[in-house]
């Protein structure tokens, strides 16, 4: 009995702290209880390797361009992993100079950066900006005043293409849209422009001529935004500022035909012609960019932006961890709440598994297939497995050698189906991930062993109920509110933690055993009144 | 809820809590769960045991099975620390094709070898542990259930509490059970008055049965032989191995009387069935 209360008052003590970090988080640091439906922050990732080249005195170097602040987002933090090279920021901060001296034939850096989409009452321009978008040696005031036929040539080519697509335009993006028209039509004229003004792609071009007309013009690079973008490109175009109808704002304009009059979520990276990185004294560098959709976006910003007076509670949030990390974790923090409910369900309720905490593993196995899939796939890999032990069994091998001949089987079956579903163009089985293979298979060896003990129908029995637990426990782990609510308020587990232990105590009846003792007690109670 | 607990009935998790986990201690478990232990102290007690012929521990002596069993006709093979019946084998005869089974089967020599290589491995044993075998003299049990019992051996199990039996059942092999008298295999348990010792109410699978389902032989009313000697027996048993609630289950042989067979640490909770009674009215 006191070691009943004592689990009972260590269950309230870890649920009333439980309750009250909570509390203080979402009251008092508004810590979000619900996950964002529609995402407004994203991490984009860069990763990126190194060749060496040749032997060279000079230090060798990689610049990269940063993401800038600009009206529609702004860059919360980031996080650079660069071993062994020096840093410096050039350009007031938009670039970031890598150097080192002796690097290794494969140098590899990684960077992270977090940025937020602003409101739309946010967006007026930096007022950091002060580049003059209308500078350009061609207007009609900064041209030389003796200029050389050739020359005399360019100044009279840029007077037609703008007084053109002037006379046919009546706002800044429909002159820039005339403007390609003309370049396209005029490939001649084009290619005579980019090389006499040295500009290096048509956008580069346009941005020239938008300058002469007279209208504030930029190009830009910048990415596509997507909840997960594996290997993002970076887009090119021009942006015009547009004074009309009262309403003050860059538009985009690109020159690409495919990505005109859609409208897209883009984050401009940066303006200007530079390229979004250079090497010097590198043989090559090769650069992947991610891009992942964040959910907790208000509430990452809040963390980010708070820097400075942050209480030491958000020293130990984990949205602060590196993204792998945060992505393992996110899983990892479910694992508890699946082992209470199995524990729920095998005390309390009279379910019977195979495996203590099976369910569970069979679930984060479903997390990698699908739940429907998963149980197909299961089923099939199981019947197998179950087909083959049983012929091995008249080999009459050793226990731990027969394991792993039915693992080596369980595996090339799952090759076999790969190819087949690759071939297939099926997308199911190209997910299983190493962990449940081994779960599979023990999970034959349990079954069949039963099987042998105490026959099929207890062996299905438990199957099943090993089954059902883990759909269960996988509709836990895919839920986007649980996970969300776990991860910012870990501090859960601390309830978890008291009531396994309160569960421990449980002596009542199993629901299960109010079905097997019915007929006890009606006889019981029989004699009693007889 | 239900009145299960006014009828004193104890479930699964009670009977882990308020009696397993409360009244045994843990580095006492091997005195039950190893069958050898079990037999020394009740040898040091000075009660009869099947005797044991041999104790195989390594792969390579289960070659030579053959020549350990060559002189006895009857024994029965079990792992040391099997847990609820696993993997006994009751061997009669020797045969031309291998050994015969209690239930008329036979077993070559080759799957014989291949069983006791699976019990050394720990297929059938508490944990999947490595595990010895042990191999004994088969009980020949009295006639007196002769006509209840099917192809195997019936035993008497008694569950005791810190010195008091609570609780007995008088358990018979079916077919079902495979010669086999434990409950969850389908055998059939006889509650059994606790003053007198004379059978009341049987079991099967949890439904009540008035015959034995193989000889069609009434259950109840039977008269249990040395009641007394095996209550006794129960409790010295429990007093010796340091755990405070035990089943003993105790053969009745047709020369020697009644003999300890093993000890449970963690015995079931059908025998209440069997009874019509709760444990815990009986504490």
């Amino acid at each position: 009995m006191v070691r009943s209360w004592i689990s009972l008052i260590i269950c309230i003590l870890f649920g009333l702290l439980a309750a009250s970090i909570i509390y203080y988080k979402i009251n008092v640091l508004n810590y979000p209880v619900t996950p964002e439906t529609t995402v407004n922050s994203w991490y984009i990732e860069l990763q990126g390797t190194l060749e060496r080249g040749h032997k060279s005195k000079d230090a060798s170097t990689f610049r990269l361009t940063l993401p800038e602040e600009n009206e529609g987002y702004s860059v919360v933090s980031i996080q650079k992993i660069a071993n062994g090279f020096g840093e410096d920021k050039q350009n007031k901060g938009r670039e970031l100079l890598l150097t080192k001296r002796n690097p290794d034939s494969r140098e590899s850096i990684y960077a992270r950066f977090l940025i937020y989409g602003l409101d739309a009452n946010q967006g007026a321009a930096p007022a950091t900006d002060k580049t003059d978008y209308l500078k350009t040696r061609y207007t009609v005031e900064n041209r030389i005043s003796n200029p050389s036929p050739e020359t005399q040539a360019l100044y009279d080519t840029i007077d037609f293409v703008i007084d053109r697509a002037d006379s046919r335009s009546s706002t800044p993006l429909s002159f820039l849209k005339e403007v390609q028209a003309i370049l396209s039509e005029d490939t001649q004229k084009a290619a005579f422009l980019m090389d006499q003004m040295k500009a290096k792609d048509l956008a580069a071009l346009m941005v020239i001529l938008a300058r002469v007309e007279g209208y504030e013009s930029r190009a830009a690079n910048g990415i596509l935004l997507a909840d997960e973008v594996r290997n993002a490109d970076i887009l090119r175009w021009v942006e015009i500022r547009s004074n009309d109808d009262s309403d003050d704002v860059w538009r985009r304009f690109f020159t690409d035909p495919e990505l005109q009059g859609k409208s897209l979520q883009i984050y401009r990276w940066w303006t200007g012609n530079s390229p979004l990185y250079e090497i010097k004294n590198f043989k090559e560098a090769r650069l992947n960019i991610l891009v992942k959709g964040n959910q907790d976006g208000a509430f990452t910003r809040a963390l980010w932006q708070a820097e400075e007076k942050q209480p030491l509670i958000y020293k130990f949030t984990l949205q602060t961890l590196p993204l792998d990390q945060q992505l393992v974790l996110q899983v990892l923090l479910l694992f508890p709440i699946g082992a209470l409910l199995v524990s729920f369900l095998r005390q309390v309720v009279g379910v019977k598994t195979i495996g203590t905490f099976m369910p569970v593993l069979i679930a984060v196995a479903f997390r990698e297939t699908g739940v429907f899939y998963g149980i197909l796939f299961f089923g099939s890999l199981i019947a197998v497995g179950m087909v083959v032990r049983a012929n091995l069994d008249r080999l009459r091998l050793l226990m731990v050698p027969r394991l792993s001949a039915i693992l080596t089987v369980t595996i090339l079956f799952i090759a076999a189906f790969m190819v087949l579903s690759k071939d297939m163009h099926l997308q199911l089985g190209l997910s299983v991930a190493l962990f449940p293979v081994v779960i599979i298979t023990m999970f034959i060896e349990r079954v069949s062993t039963m099987w042998d003990e105490s026959g099929g129908k207890e062996a299905m029995t438990a199957s099943c109920g090993s089954m059902l637990i883990a759909c269960i426990i996988y509709f836990i782990l895919i839920n986007p509110f649980i996970k969300h609510f776990v991860f910012t308020f870990p501090e859960i587990l601390f309830l978890v933690f008291g009531l396994s232990l309160v569960l421990g105590r449980y002596n009542g009846y199993k629901l299960s055993e109010y079905k097997r003792f019915w007929a006890l007690k009606r006889a019981i109670e029989k004699q009693q009144k007889g | 809820m239900f009145g299960f607990k006014e009828a004193g009935i104890v479930g699964i998790n009670k009977r882990n809590l308020d009696f397993v986990l409360a009244h045994n201690r843990r580095k006492f478990y091997p005195n039950a769960d190893s069958k050898l232990k079990t037999k020394e102290i009740a040898l040091s007690l000075g009660l009869n045991v099947p005797d044991l012929f041999a104790n195989i521990r390594y792969q390579y002596e289960v070659k030579q099975f053959e020549d350990i069993v060559q002189p006895y006709d009857k024994f029965v093979v079990k792992p040391d620390r099997g847990s609820g019946g696993d993997g006994i084998l009751v061997i009669i005869e020797k045969v031309m094709a291998g050994y015969k089974k209690a239930s008329g089967n036979i077993m070559s020599r080759q799957e014989t070898r291949y069983h006791l290589q699976n019990m050394l491995s720990g297929m059938y044993s508490l944990g999947g542990h490595d595990d010895t075998i042990v191999i004994e003299r088969m009980v020949e049990f009295d006639p007196i259930f002769d006509e209840i019992a099917y192809q195997g051996v019936p035993d008497i199990r008694l569950i005791v509490l810190e010195g008091k039996v609570l609780m007995g059942m008088l358990r018979l092999p079916s077919k079902a059970s495979d010669g086999k008298a434990n409950l969850h295999t389908g055998g059939v348990g006889v509650g059994i008055d606790m003053d007198t010792g004379i059978t009341t109410t049987a079991i099967q699978r949890n439904r009540y049965i008035d015959v034995h389902p193989e000889t069609n032989k009434p259950l109840t009313g039977r008269q249990i032989p040395y009641w007394k000697d095996m209550l006794d027996m129960a409790t010295k048993m429990q007093k010796a191995s340091g755990l405070g609630y035990i089943g003993v289950d105790i053969v009745l042989d047709k020369n020697k009387g009644p003999m300890i067979l093993e000890i449970n640490a963690r015995p079931g909770i059908s025998i209440q069935i069997a009874n019509q009674c709760g444990l815990l009215s009986r504490v």
